[in-house]
């Protein structure tokens, strides 16, 4: 059923999932190909490094290049940022003061102060700023 | 927003998030199944928009030609409903929308 979904909304994604690769593999290579023009430039050297580093990377080690590549793909188009959303978020249900930090900080930092812990640490760093601007 | 619940809990929080989400990634999706007209002026723009990033990165030539016309024909004529997903979800994320809805609805349903 889902499969079936898919296909319909996707136009039969399933099916040409070699297609799919191959389109994957070609952007990799505009990738590869503008890396090398910007930092070797487009000459005979420029052309040998593409060819080498293609071969490499679509063909070679294409199953550590592949989902490499769809990491990076994701990272530059603001995945992580979307996880570390949900990850903040997360805290603000499980932290159990309702509040995300900041938000609510008028108690956290209370609760802060009041731990000595955390006031023998303020110190020792007050001291050290007071050291360093003596100098 | 302490005491308050605009939502009646979590799940329904999450489920609207992921509502609001798919909305916005599968709309285009189902908009160029159902018009023609729309799925015309999409491929054209993202045929161009692929010719031009090629262009740029490869140079003006016939291996731009060629590599362009590949890329079209699997993402543009054989593949458009996974180009206008992947397009979606790049404006989508890219663009900060939905992280905006994440905290948004995470927010509004205020446990407390």
């Amino acid at each position: 059923m889902g499969s079936l979904l898919i296909n319909l909304l996707f136009g039969g994604v399933l099916e040409k999932f070699n297609l799919v690769i191959l389109g994957l593999k070609l952007v990799i290579l505009i990738f590869i190909v503008g890396w090398v023009r910007v930092h070797i430039g487009g000459g005979r050297w420029g052309t040998f490094i593409m060819l080498l580093i293609g071969y490499l990377a679509l063909f070679k080690y294409w199953f550590l290049t592949g989902p490499i590549a769809i990491i990076y793909l994701l990272a530059i188009s603001g995945i992580t940022g979307l996880a570390m959303d949900v990850v903040f978020t997360r805290q603000y249900y499980t932290s159990g003061k309702g509040g995300l930090a900041g938000m609510e900080g008028g108690e956290r930092d209370a609760e802060y102060a009041n731990n000595p812990a955390f006031g023998a640490q303020n110190q020792i760093k007050a001291n050290a700023i007071k050291r360093i601007l003596k100098r | 927003m302490k005491g308050q619940f605009v939502f009646a809990s979590p799940a329904i929080a999450l489920a609207l998030l992921l509502a609001t989400l798919a909305v916005f990634i599968l709309g285009p999706v189902i908009l160029i199944h159902m018009s023609p007209i729309i799925r015309v002026i999409f491929q054209l723009i993202a045929a161009v928009t692929i010719y031009d990033w090629i262009k740029n990165t490869v140079g003006p030539g016939i291996l731009s030609l060629v590599i362009s016309g590949i890329l079209i024909y699997i993402f543009v004529i054989a593949l458009p409903g996974l180009t206008a997903a992947l397009w979606a979800t790049y404006y989508v994320v890219g663009m900060g929308l939905a992280s905006m809805f994440i905290w948004g609805f995470t927010i509004f349903s205020g446990k407390g």
